[in-house]
């Protein structure tokens, strides 16, 4: 350890801490910043030494990471990343917190994969899917699928967890000698119609398999499956999955996070047993009580997101959609028009968050009955019925919620 | 449906619909509804022959190699047919560039259009890092 690197790390733990008792924050970010401002190299100063793995993609970052957590925990301890700090600050942050764990799983932003992976030289990079969000702030995927490519094919000794369902997923991971691949599903193929090595059609079958007309790139053979609710190793072993959290995307994400956990030689029953008691992640899928109803928080931020979100929303419950258009959720709600809520037809919802007007537009145009209800709190009590709540929310309306029923 | 109704195709919306476009067809279709005007909107799938007899055609945005295949599956000129015919193209971002004789793609290459306007870059410009349609 250098001497600039022990100074960067005391000089961000002070500003965190000022952070923290002036009530301004938890001081991650904060504490990241003013540590690599006095380290520019402090990242790769404080992953040096350890057996990190990297977790990126659109959606499903901070679920899969906290099940990779839970199945390497199993043996021994592990650092890790949470508050969706996941850009270089907080990883600097996360990391110099933790000066003892060898093992770490941090989720990283997109495009940050490279940069994050330059510093860290991760032992694994795990990669979940691509697709459209916040068109305002991040670049066409096809073009973040550009850079982990270029990233893998310069960075060879990384062992590669890919799913291979995604075209622009498999593509990137193609440029690796060292992929394990995983048919973790996408349901969302909307982002993938042109071939991503050629831009010519893919062709999709009824199975998941994919192939471009152009160049032949088609799905790799995948080692580890998903289906149903089952877990398919390479040994062509079948693991029940039951976890705690719902939705099919999620036995996906956990089938990757086994297949990363088995580089470090944790058996596919270990990790999944591991999985499967984690109640909720960071809020998302917490089942609570407010105002005498259950409640349960979803949370979805962008098109592919959401459509998994109606999906795990349960046919007889309360729903309520609330959206906000903060610089967190991308300031443009336009992608609103891409997400289905047709399928909500019959149901009746209620339209909430700061842009509850586009919501309400918006379920109206879908055939959807509903009220617009300002309030957050009041919204889960206008809720139709009087029994359970499902409360689907993008990513600074879910925070509000969070507070919400922990107030309560 | 009957024959009075109106046609609404929304052109490849797998490639040409990135920033919420199927919401356009989506509005048209349910305001004409809603005026009592029957509607029908057609989702053509870029596997699927684009219509030759919609009465409107809705193309939205797309990012450059989505853009790309957007125009060679349009060679056929089913849309030049359409405006011949007095139909109307509702163009937006990718969509309304592909009408017109040129567009640009990636760092700087020039594509050819459908040459239905005559739209084309006037200016290079380093493409930016992220979409701006």
């Amino acid at each position: 350890m250098t001497a600039r690197f022990a100074l960067a790390r005391a000089a961000g733990r002070t500003a965190a801490g000022l952070s923290r008792v002036t009530g301004r924050g938890s001081g991650t970010t904060i504490g990241g910043r003013v540590t690599l401002l006095v380290d520019p190299d402090a990242l790769a100063q404080a992953a040096a030494g350890r057996e990190l793995a990297l977790v990126s993609g659109t959606n499903g970052k901070t679920t899969t990471r906290t099940l990779l957590v839970a199945a390497l925990a199993t043996r021994g301890s592990v650092v890790s990343n949470g508050g969706g700090a996941n850009l270089p600050t907080g990883l600097t942050a996360a990391l110099t917190a933790d000066r003892t764990s060898r093992v770490g799983v941090l989720e990283v932003d997109e495009p940050f994969l490279p940069k994050v992976a330059a510093a860290v030289k991760p032992r694994a990079v795990v990669l979940l899917n691509l697709s459209r969000d916040q068109l305002d702030r991040y670049a066409e995927v096809r073009r973040l699928a550009g850079v982990w490519h270029d990233m893998l094919a310069s960075m060879p000794e990384i062992h590669v967890v890919a799913n291979a369902d995604d075209p622009l997923v498999a593509w990137a991971g193609s440029a690796s000698p060292n992929v394990t691949w995983v048919s973790a599903g996408q349901r969302w193929t909307y982002d993938s119609t042109a071939c991503p090595k050629c831009g010519d059609i893919l062709h999709r079958d009824a199975h998941g398999g994919w192939r471009s007309d152009g160049c032949g790139l088609s799905r790799p053979t995948p080692t580890w499956r998903v289906e149903d609710n089952d877990v398919i190793d390479p040994s062509g072993v079948r693991h029940r999955v039951e976890l705690a959290i719902p939705g099919q995307v999620n036995v996906g994400n956990a089938a990757l996070a086994a297949a990363a956990a088995a580089q470090w030689g944790v058996t596919a029953d270990a990790a999944l047993h591991a999985m499967a008691a984690i109640p909720s992640v960071e809020g998302r899928y917490l089942q609570t009580t407010y105002s005498g109803r259950p409640v349960r928080l979803l949370l979805a931020k962008n098109p592919a997101g959401w459509s998994e979100a109606l999906q795990m929303a349960r046919p007889d419950t309360g729903l309520v959609v609330a959206v906000n258009a903060r610089a967190a959720d991308g300031r443009d709600p336009s992608w609103l028009w891409d997400v289905p809520f047709e399928v909500l037809r019959g149901r009746h919802a209620v339209a909430t968050g700061e842009r509850s007007r586009d919501v309400a537009v918006r379920l109206r145009y879908a055939g959807v009955e509903h009220v617009r209800v300002d309030d957050l709190a009041q919204s889960i009590r206008a809720a139709h019925g009087s029994g359970p709540v499902d409360v689907l929310a993008n990513y600074t309306a879910f925070q509000g919620y969070r507070k919400v029923v922990r107030d309560a | 449906m009957p024959e009075s109704a109106v046609r609404i195709a929304l052109v490849f919306p797998s490639l040409l619909g990135t920033y919420g476009d199927g919401g356009n067809a989506s509005v048209l279709a349910q305001r004409l509804r809603w005026r009592d005007i029957d509607a029908e909107l057609v989702d053509v799938g870029v596997d699927d022959a684009v219509p030759e007899q919609a009465d409107l055609y809705v193309l939205g945005g797309g990012e450059d190699t989505a853009q790309t295949l957007a125009v060679s599956r349009l060679s056929d000129g089913v849309l030049s047919r359409a405006v011949d015919a007095g139909k109307t193209v509702f163009a937006v971002c990718a969509g309304f560039q592909i009408l017109g004789e040129s567009f640009l793609v990636g760092a700087g290459e020039i594509v050819p259009g459908l040459g239905l306007s005559t739209a084309a870059p006037t200016g290079y410009r380093a493409s930016a890092p992220s979409a701006s349609c």
